[in-house]
C-alpha cells in the first residue's frame, strides 16, 4: 500500500491526538484448529456466540488470477548481495545452501534491489525458524506477491484448511511442511512449489482456489424475553438508521425462550451487503478496488464513497467525520493500524463487539470482507512487532 | 409513514417438533464450561421444506429508527393544527363539499364561519382549521368521502398520503407493546376510515396533540409505521445433501459460493441453523428488514419501489436504468419461468381487469418472497409469504400471478 507524503503527514497529525489502546488479547477460540460454538465475553453488546467458517473465492475471481510461476523468486529491495549473504546466514541457512542459492540463482542486483531465485530443494530445506525469519523479511515488500500477502491459516491447522477437498495427502503434507508461524496462526507463501507437483492447469486452479479459503466467523446474539433490549439498542444502534432494533428483538422473542439473532442484521446496510463476500468486478470500475480503508470508512455509508480508496481523501474523511476516543471501544469505532517505528497507516478495520472486527485485508480481489478476532488481525499485520492501534469514533450528525 | 398491512399471516405447514434429526447428544459444545446455549428449536416457528432445504421462520415487527422518525414530516408538524385545504377559492364550493361529505348543516355553518375558515395567502384556496370536536364527531363514512379531496397533493399532507393500517386496525400489530396509552390506540382506530378496501388514518395531528410529550408522539408514529416481516433460518443437518442446497441457493453462479458456509454449519456442533441473511445475494441482503431513509435516497430521482428492488435482486446497487421503464426491463431481460421456481425468480401480480402490473417480488423458497410493498419510504424491504403479499394487492381487484426468470444472457 503506497501512501503519498501528504497523506502520511496528515495522518501523523491526526493520530498524534488519537488514543492508543492496549488491546485485550483473549485466546478463547483462536488457533484451536477445531470447529465449535464459542461463547463471547460478557459486555454491553449482550450474549454473543460465534463459530468459524471458511470463505472461498468464486470461480469468476479465480479465472482472473495469474497462475504463479513454478520458480521461486525473492525480492530484497535495499539490500546488496553481500548484505543478503549475511542475512541468510544469520537466518540459519547453512553455508552450503547459501552458496547453492547464490550459485544457482544468479542473484540480480539493480537499483539497490537484489533478486534471488532459490532452487526448490533449498526452499524446502529451510528449517521452520529460518523460514520464519526469511519470509518475515520478504513480507515487507509487495513485489514478493505471496510473501507480502500470504495465505493465512488462522486456525494453525493445514488439514482443517483442506477439509472437504480431494487433494492427495502428500500435497497437504507439503503445504504443512512449507507453512510457517505468524503469531498463533500459520501462513503459507510457496504455492509455486506445490503447483509444481500437478500435471495440469485444472489441478493448479483447484489448489489455488482452496488456498483462497479465508477463515471468518459467524457472530450471533442470543436473546430472550428477559434481555435488556434498550441496553442492546444503545450499544448496537450507533449511527444506524435502517430500523429500530428493540421491536425487532421483542417480536423475535415472542413465544420462545431463546432466539439467536445473526449479528449481520445489526450491521449497517453496506457492511451487511459486503460481509462474507469477495469484491465484484464492478467495484473497481472507477479505478481502484476496495481496500481496508474503503471498507471501514464506508461502514456507515449507505452509498459507499469510492473516493475513499484515495489515501488523501481517506485521511481528510477521518478528520472531518471522526474523533479520537479512549476505551471502552464501541460498535462502529474505526481502528487504524500503524507500522511500528514509522507510524505508516497499514490497515484499518471497524470494531464490532468483544474484540471482533469487520475488516477487508488488502485490496486484492481474493480478499473478502469478513469478521475476525482483533488478535488474529493484529497477528496478520505483525511483521517484526505488533502494530500500534489508534481508535476513532464517527461523530453523529 | 403510511402503512399498508394485510391481515393474513403465514400458514404453518408443519411444526419443528417433527424435524429433530440432529439429536441433543450431538450438540457438543467446544469451550466448556463457558459454552453458550446451543441453538434451540421452538415449537412456534413455521417450517417449509423442499429442494431449498428446510426453512423455519417466525414473525418479526419492524419499526423505523428514531432518526427516521425525527426526520419525518409528521413529526416536524406535530404541533401544527389540522388543516383542510379545498381546491377552490369560492366559499360555495367549500359548503358543497362539506355537505356532500354528509356533515350536518349546523356543523358546516360552524366550520365555515370566520373562526375556522380562512384563505391560504399563497394559493388563494380556502382552508378550514377544524376544532377537535368537529373531527371527533365525524363518522367513518364522512371521513372517507371528505378526506381524499383535501389538498395539497404532497406527502406532507396526511389526507393525501394517509397511514394505511391493517384492516383489523392498528391493534393487530400490537403483539409487542406499543409504548403509548391504550386511549391513543382506540382514538386511532376510531378515526380510521376505509380506502381501497384498506383502513386509512389521517388525523395524526389531532392524535399527536393529545400525547403527553414528544417521546410519546415519536412512539405513536413508530407504532403506526410498524410493518411485519419474517425472520428466516435454513436448517443445515449432516443428513442433508449440501451440494444440492448450495446449488439451489447459489442460483447458477449468480450468488456467492454457498457450500463452504454450509459445511461450516454442519461441522460445528451446537449449530444447525443458518440465518437467511447469509444466503441472499448482496443487494437484498443489504436491504433486508430496513426502511429506506430519505437522505440516503437523495442520489436517485425516485425512491426504491418493488420494481427496482426485484429487478436488482442479483445485481449490485439498483441501476438508475431500472427507475426508467418497467416495461422495457421486463421485456428485455425476463422470460416466463418454468417450474420448479428458482431462487430469485420474479413474481408478477397483475390486475385482471386491465392487465396492469401492480407488484413484483422475488421468489425465495416455498411460499416465501422478498418484497418491497410500494414506493413509500415507510415500506421496508421484507421477507413475507406470498399469501400475505397477494392478499394485500387483492384489495385493488381480482389479480393474476405469473412467474418470470432472467433470460440466459442476463444470468451471467
Amino acid at each position: 500500500m503506497k501512501f503519498p507524503i501528504i497523506f502520511l503527514a496528515l495522518l501523523v497529525l491526526l493520530f498524534a491526538s488519537g488514543q492508543t489502546q492496549e488491546l485485550h488479547r483473549n485466546s478463547n477460540g483462536s488457533g484451536t484448529g477445531q470447529f465449535g460454538l464459542y461463547k463471547g465475553s460478557p459486555g454491553p453488546w449482550g450474549n454473543l456466540q460465534y463459530f468459524y467458517t471458511y470463505l472461498e473465492a468464486p470461480s469468476r475471481i479465480m479465472d482472473l488470477i495469474n497462475t504463479p510461476s513454478r520458480e521461486t523468486k525473492w525480492h530484497f529491495p535495499g539490500k546488496s548481495i553481500e548484505e543478503l549473504r549475511a542475512f541468510l546466514s544469520d537466518a540459519g541457512v547453512s553455508t552450503e545452501d547459501v552458496e547453492i542459492i547464490f550459485k544457482n540463482s544468479l542473484p540480480f542486483h539493480e537499483d539497490k534491489e537484489s533478486i534471488l531465485y532459490p532452487p526448490a530443494d533449498q526452499v524446502m530445506a529451510l528449517s521452520p525458524k529460518s523460514r520464519e525469519m526469511v519470509y518475515r523479511e520478504l513480507r515487507r515488500w509487495p513485489a514478493n506477491r505471496f510473501y507480502y500477502t500470504p495465505f493465512m491459516i488462522e486456525s494453525g491447522s493445514v488439514k482443517e484448511r483442506f477439509e472437504g477437498t480431494t487433494f492427495h495427502p502428500a500435497i497437504i503434507d507439503l503445504v504443512e511442511k512449507l507453512s510457517y508461524r505468524i503469531g498463533s496462526g500459520n501462513a503459507f507463501s510457496d504455492p509455486q512449489l506445490v503447483i509444481g507437483q500437478f500435471n495440469d492447469d485444472v489441478a493448479e486452479r483447484a489448489f489455488l482456489k482452496a488456498m483462497t479459503r479465508t477463515r471468518s466467523l459467524i457472530l450471533m446474539l442470543q436473546i430472550d424475553s428477559k434481555t435488556d433490549f434498550e441496553g442492546l439498542k444503545s450499544y448496537w444502534s450507533k449511527g444506524y438508521k435502517g430500523k429500530d432494533i428493540v421491536p425487532f428483538f421483542e417480536s423475535a422473542t415472542l413465544n420462545t425462550n431463546n432466539r439467536i439473532i445473526d449479528v449481520a442484521h445489526l450491521l449497517p446496510p453496506t457492511a451487511r451487503k459486503y460481509l462474507y463476500t469477495f469484491p465484484t468486478f464492478s467495484m473497481g470500475v472507477e479505478g481502484a478496488y476496495p481496500d481496508s480503508f474503503w471498507a471501514s470508512l464506508n461502514f456507515f455509508n449507505y452509498w459507499p464513497d469510492d473516493e475513499l480508496t484515495d489515501p488523501d481523501k481517506a485521511a481528510q474523511y477521518i478528520q472531518n467525520n471522526y474523533k479520537p476516543v479512549a476505551e471502552p471501544y464501541a460498535f462502529g469505532d474505526l481502528l487504524v493500524f500503524l507500522e511500528p517505528g514509522t507510524d505508516r497507516p497499514i490497515h484499518s478495520c471497524v470494531y464490532i463487539a468483544d474484540n471482533i472486527v469487520y475488516t477487508k485485508n488488502g485490496r486484492s480481489l481474493r480478499s473478502p470482507f469478513l469478521l475476525m478476532k482483533l488478535e488474529d488481525l493484529l497477528i496478520f499485520h505483525t511483521a517484526t512487532a505488533s502494530p500500534e492501534v489508534k481508535v476513532w469514533r464517527r461523530e453523529v450528525r | 409513514m403510511k402503512n399498508l398491512i394485510n391481515a393474513a399471516f403465514g400458514v404453518v405447514v408443519f411444526t419443528l417438533s417433527t424435524l429433530s434429526e440432529k439429536g441433543v447428544a450431538q450438540l457438543i459444545i467446544v469451550d466448556e464450561p463457558s459454552s453458550p446455549a446451543p441453538q434451540t428449536e421452538t415449537n412456534t416457528d413455521s417450517v417449509i421444506s423442499g429442494e431449498w432445504g428446510t426453512l423455519q421462520y417466525y414473525p418479526i415487527l419492524l419499526e423505523p429508527s428514531d432518526y427516521y422518525i425525527s426526520k419525518s414530516s409528521d413529526y416536524a408538524t406535530r404541533n401544527e393544527p389540522t388543516v383542510w385545504q379545498f381546491d377552490s377559492d369560492q366559499v360555495e364550493d367549500v359548503l358543497e363539499k362539506l355537505a356532500q361529505a354528509g356533515l350536518d348543516s349546523k356543523l358546516v355553518a360552524e366550520l365555515t364561519g370566520d373562526k375556522y375558515l380562512s384563505k391560504d395567502p399563497v394559493s388563494g384556496r380556502y382552508e378550514i382549521r377544524p376544532p377537535d370536536h368537529a373531527i371527533l364527531n365525524m363518522v367513518t363514512e364522512q371521513r372517507a368521502r371528505l378526506y381524499p379531496q383535501l389538498l395539497p397533493q404532497t406527502t406532507a399532507n396526511p389526507f393525501f398520503t394517509p397511514f394505511y393500517l391493517p384492516v383489523e386496525g392498528v391493534g393487530s400489530n400490537l403483539s409487542i407493546a406499543p409504548g403509548i396509552p391504550v386511549e391513543q390506540i382506540d382514538l386511532i382506530n376510531a378515526l380510521s376510515y376505509p380506502m381501497n378496501d384498506a383502513m386509512a388514518f389521517s388525523d395524526i395531528r389531532l392524535v399527536l396533540s393529545r400525547s403527553k410529550n414528544d417521546a410519546e408522539r415519536a412512539r405513536t408514529l413508530k407504532t403506526l409505521a410498524r410493518q411485519r416481516s419474517l425472520g428466516v433460518g435454513l436448517k443445515v443437518l449432516e443428513s442433508h445433501d449440501l451440494k444440492a442446497l448450495a446449488s439451489y441457493w447459489g442460483a447458477g453462479g449468480r450468488n456467492r459460493e454457498i457450500l463452504p458456509i454450509l459445511e461450516s454449519v454442519v461441522g460445528t456442533p451446537g449449530v444447525e441453523t443458518l440465518d437467511i441473511v447469509h444466503l441472499l445475494p448482496p443487494n437484498p441482503r443489504k436491504q433486508l428488514s430496513t426502511f429506506p431513509s430519505p437522505s440516503e435516497f437523495m442520489r436517485h430521482s425516485e425512491t426504491p419501489d418493488c420494481f427496482s428492488t426485484a429487478f436488482s435482486f442479483f445485481g449490485d446497487d439498483p441501476p438508475d436504468r431500472l427507475f426508467d421503464s418497467v416495461s422495457y426491463v421486463f421485456a428485455e431481460r425476463y422470460e416466463e419461468a418454468s417450474y420448479p421456481l428458482q431462487f430469485g425468480d420474479l413474481i408478477e401480480i397483475k390486475l385482471q381487469r386491465d392487465e396492469r402490473t401492480i407488484h413484483v417480488c422475488n421468489h425465495i423458497a416455498g411460499n416465501l418472497v422478498f418484497t418491497k410493498n410500494g414506493i413509500s419510504l415507510a415500506r421496508p424491504w421484507i421477507i413475507s409469504t406470498l399469501e400475505e403479499v397477494t392478499a394485500r394487492y387483492q384489495r385493488r381487484g381480482d389479480i393474476k400471478i405469473s412467474y418470470h426468470r432472467l433470460k440466459p444472457e442476463y444470468q451471467k
